[in-house]
């Protein structure tokens, strides 16, 4: 009865049709109990056209489509320069702003006279002793920091801070940083090089808090779960405590997962190997809970998120992960483009900028609303009495972020996710999740900066990377001949006490940068819409055409999910149990699938391990939780990059 | 009137000056080139020896060259798109090997582009058990087989990974015909799945490589993640350009000891399967020979300084320089050879 057998020549269908199938039994439960709603969907869109402002809402797309098919044919014309984009940029920043802004005189163009008020000298003492306490280190008592010298400190202060702003510009990632850099690393040394890349893997994860809490658009993809409550704090005027809330929790991450890594790394990798495609596949289906607890609608909510699974399911059963290659739910014609289906960076940034972006420009992108709407301070300041009560879910999350992240092929934004997941079903108040509850911020933050040091542990105790970021870390060590492997450690103790350093260093930087610089943040949100938009679209689009190495259909896909991003709130698709259908989908289907090709039995999800039975009890409770909290609550609206 | 002139004549020469890049194009490689890879890992060997390939020949020629790892199916797009030179790619076996396993998208690379020329070697590709296996040499294995005994062997399946595969099993068929069905593929990902299928007690066997998997073969035999090596793919004369000392605690003795011919995998009556992972250049169908000609030309300026060599062998390469004519004869041998194996294999079982 529970005996299932899967033929490889045929697995590249089992999962997509599993789906399919969930799917399509949700669609009718949702036709079946609202089908009134549906039946007046007309007048209600009709309702929407009517409202919208077509002037701004088509031009930006008509801007937008124009620039998009317009950067090919200028690039060919100077191959290989950037000017393509350049060129097609300027005039597009320019038309954007134009169409967004209600006085169009050249005065108003202008960015605003912020008359100092934001940006005091002062501060920027203040930062500069931020830097102060950490000096060259050479003369240390200590042999191991006999490597530390200034140029190492510099490096790995510089890449943070380079890191970060890499991190806090929608659509620009940690691993992008650290692909841009490696080509650096040769001529640096290894140690040098190590010290530059670690600044940016640290730097880049943290950075993503920004737009995540400052504007609703996460900055990478790991910091997508903080903006479940970071955006909805800072709408509040709680933006400042909610940045000083990531970085406190940030820095708590890192150095939990980097006293893991330092102590424990091989105890924990040999820890790793005991996860199968069976345990695997259960960490996957704890994170998909969240989906549950996420929606404001279940029922809409679980739709969304198995929609979010089918759509990343489009494409290749890719052979790097084990697959078959074969191509499925690719429409007949369309192969060419979708053989790799829709990457994630493009897909996140198009359903939160572009989407939210989009929305703005429907209701006419309201003046006044980028100083007023999102204040960065004001009504209540942050103080450290709030992280009281909280030492468990911040070490809990730490804990999960190391722990995904020694897991290889999990995926480093399944880290807040997870972690997220638990903080909300620990909660003894997980109604509040969703609407700016400081400790969801906490266990994002915490779990997607305790992937940094977790993610080195496979790397450095069995030559596997943790996740994508790192995976470039191991070039590093490739281009100078190093073997990474099990006895890594033990062979190459300077090298191994550098990237100590060099984390640590890195850590503090960040914390100290960020901490003090909270208030140029508030830059951002100060900037008139008619500016931001357009830049920040221009971004996206950088971010989405240079996280493959320039593959243009990543271009086109932030465009499709924009515009699918913008329907979907208007036909109650939620955008957040979407997305983590999307980025967890792919790692589902194939720990799901060859568990069952491996071992041909249905029981063996309960039966493999204890590991497997503390999961599955996780699972359950998490589902319990969102149930019932399901019942108590009334409908609300869904968490999402709204700007 | 006069300042409406300069202005005409300033803007002419400003067109010019940007089209001068394109004039140049029809002859010579542009100033800008991007070389694409088939591989999307910036860790891995393909981007190691394009990157290595890509410096020296930007530093020789005094252009830019910009390595993308966009993956087999971007880089052959990009390619194709692109018959000006602005857009290489480097790839290795793979590129043909995935057209004869007949994975979706990839085209006969002999047919629809442009080989061009070989530039190292990475001879890594091996095969191991794990450390207490009652395996210990290739010819264990075989003999399992042919007493009936299922082996499993973990591989990432239509290229590279599976034609050490695919040669055991017509080994097997070789020397006993219906013992090939015996060694099975467990079909996996990258380097880590396999790994962790030889953990999970899923597979007898795995590919893996000499870089890859050394490490773990130095380890205490009680030591769960333990493994050794029974079967290194490489040319013995492959092998002995590597490094005396090797790579790891594994000389470059030690290495041969598991190579042919003291570990024989027949490929035929006549001798041993062997398998160079080579990494050489593809172009456009439609490029100017004279760019593949000054590639070449470059190359071989390169090679005889001897710089180049010194840095493919830092990170466990053998140099392997063929010129574009030499390497598409060699190439097309080898594709023939393999083709063979496959077939065996496809009409035996």
């Amino acid at each position: 009865m529970t005996q299932v057998t899967i033929d490889f020549e045929t697995s590249y269908l089992v999962f997509p049709t599993l789906i399919a199938c969930i799917l399509v039994l949700l669609g009718g439960a949702i036709v079946v109990t609202r089908f009134a709603r549906i039946a007046h969907c007309g007048a209600y869109l009709a309702q929407i056209a009517n409202r919208m402002d077509r002037l701004r809402f088509l031009g930006a797309l008509a801007l937008t489509l124009v620039y998009f098919i317009a950067m090919v044919p200028v690039g060919d014309v100077w191959p290989n320069t950037g000017m393509g984009f350049l060129i097609c940029s300027i005039p597009y920043v320019l038309l954007t702003g134009l169409l967004f802004m209600h006085d169009r005189g050249l005065r108003q163009a202008w960015p605003p006279d912020r008359g100092g008020a934001d940006c005091a000298d002062g501060d920027l003492v203040s930062l500069y002793r931020a830097f102060l306490p950490y000096p060259s280190l050479k003369g240390a008592p200590m042999d191991f920091l006999a490597n530390i010298t200034p140029l190492f400190v510099l490096l790995t202060v510089g890449g943070t801070l380079i890191g970060i702003i890499f991190g806090a510009i929608p659509g620009m990632t940690a691993t992008m940083a650290v692909a841009v850099c490696l080509p650096l690393t040769y001529s640096l040394g290894l140690e040098n090089g190590l010290a530059l890349l670690l600044g940016l893997y640290v730097g880049g994860i943290s950075g993503g808090l920004v737009p995540a809490i400052l504007l609703g658009i996460p900055g990478t993809p790991s910091s997508i779960t903080t903006t479940f409550d970071g955006y909805p704090m800072a709408k509040r005027g709680e933006g400042e405590k909610a940045l000083r809330i990531g970085i406190v929790a940030s820095l708590v991450g890192g150095i939990v997962s980097l006293v893991a890594l330092y102590f424990f790394a091989p105890a924990l990798a040999d820890f790793a190997i005991a996860f199968s495609y069976v345990e695997k596949f259960l960490i996957i289906l704890f994170a998909l809970t969240v989906m549950a607890a996420l929606s404001s609608d279940m029922l809409m909510g679980i739709f969304s998120g198995f929609l979010g699974i089918f759509v990343s399911l489009i494409g290749t059963y890719s052979i790097q992960k084990g697959g078959n290659g074969e191509l499925r739910l690719v429409p007949p014609g369309t192969e060419y483009w979708l053989d790799s289906g829709f990457s994630l960076l493009p897909v996140l940034i198009g359903l939160f900028g572009l989407a939210a972006i989009l929305e703005q420009a429907e209701i006419g992108v309201p003046k006044g609303q980028s100083r007023d709407d999102v204040k960065i301070g004001g009504a209540k300041s942050f103080s450290f009495s709030i992280f009281k009560g909280q030492f468990t879910n911040l070490i809990r999350s730490s804990g999960i972020g190391t722990f995904v992240g020694i897991l290889p092929g999990v995926g480093g934004s399944a880290a807040s996710i997870l972690a997220y997941s638990n903080a909300k079903t620990f909660s003894s108040h997980p109604e509040t999740f969703g609407k700016g509850e400081p400790a969801g911020i906490m266990a994002s933050e915490a779990g997607n900066n305790g992937l940094t040091g977790g993610a080195l542990v496979p790397l450095l105790s069995l030559g596997i990377p943790g996740d994508a970021t790192t995976a470039l870390l191991i070039g590093a060590f490739t281009l100078q001949g190093i073997q990474v492997g099990p006895l890594f450690i033990g062979n190459n103790p300077d090298t191994w006490n550098a990237m100590i350093i060099a984390m640590m260093l890195a850590n503090l930087a960040m914390f100290a940068m960020m901490y003090y610089a909270i208030r140029y943040f508030a830059l951002v949100v100060t900037i008139p819409k008619h500016i931001l938009f357009p830049i920040i679209l221009m971004m996206c689009v950088i971010g989405a055409y240079t996280i493959n190495y320039g593959i243009m259909f990543d271009v086109w896909t932030l465009l499709i999910f924009g515009i699918f991003g913008w329907v979907a709130t208007k036909i109650g698709i939620e955008i957040a149990p979407f997305i983590i259908g999307f980025i967890l989908g792919p790692s589902a289907e194939i720990y799901f699938v060859k568990s069952v090709e491996s071992f041909g039995d249905l029981t063996i999800f309960f039966t493999k391990s204890w590991i497997a039975v503390v999961l599955w009890l996780l699972i359950i409770g998490s589902l319990a939780g969102s149930v019932v909290m399901a019942r108590k609550r009334p409908p609300q609206p869904a968490p999402h990059g709204d700007l | 009137m006069t300042i409406q002139r300069r202005t005409l004549f300033a803007g002419f020469a400003a067109a010019a000056l940007l089209a001068a890049p394109f004039a140049a194009t029809a002859q010579e490689l542009p100033r800008n080139v991007r070389m694409v890879i088939g591989s999307t890992s910036t860790g891995g060997d393909t981007y190691q020896n394009s990157a290595i390939v890509a410096d020296a020949l930007a530093e020789h020629l005094g252009i830019n060259i910009k390595v993308d790892a966009v993956g087999a199916s971007a880089a052959f797009k990009a390619l194709d798109r692109d018959s000006r030179g602005t857009t290489l790619m480097v790839f290795h076996d793979q590129s043909y090997l995935g057209n004869l396993y007949g994975v979706t998208g990839y085209a006969d690379p002999f047919a629809d582009y442009n080989v061009g020329p070989t530039v190292a070697i990475n001879p890594g590709n091996a095969y191991l058990v794990p450390a207490n296996s009652p395996y210990n040499t290739m010819e264990d294995i075989l003999a399992a087989a042919e007493a009936g005994t299922r082996v499993r062997v973990a591989i990432q399946p239509g290229g590279v990974s599976e034609i050490g595969f695919s040669a055991m099993k017509n080994a097997a068929k070789l020397r006993s015909p219906g013992s090939e069905e015996n060694i099975v593929a467990v079909n996996t990902g990258g380097q880590s799945d396999k790994n962790q299928t030889m953990w999970d007690g899923l597979s007898d066997v795995i590919n893996g490589s000499i870089q890859g998997n050394e490490q773990f073969t130095q380890l205490p035999a009680d030591d769960p993640k333990a493994m050794k090596f029974v079967w290194i793919t490489a040319r013995a004369a492959t092998l002995e350009q590597a490094p005396e000392a090797g790579m790891g605690g594994t000389t470059r003795d030690d290495m041969l000891q598991f190579a042919s011919p003291v570990t024989s995998v027949p490929v035929d009556a006549e001798g041993d399967f062997t398998f160079d992972k080579e990494f050489f250049f593809l172009f456009n169908k439609d490029m100017d020979p004279a760019i593949a000609a000054q590639i070449d030309t470059a190359l071989t300026e390169i090679f005889a300084k001897g710089e180049i060599q010194a840095r493919q062998k830092e990170s466990f390469f053998i140099p392997n320089f063929l010129p574009q004519a030499d390497a598409q004869q060699h190439l097309g041998d080898k594709r023939d050879t393999y083709r063979k194996v496959i077939a065996e294999i496809a009409t035996g079982s």
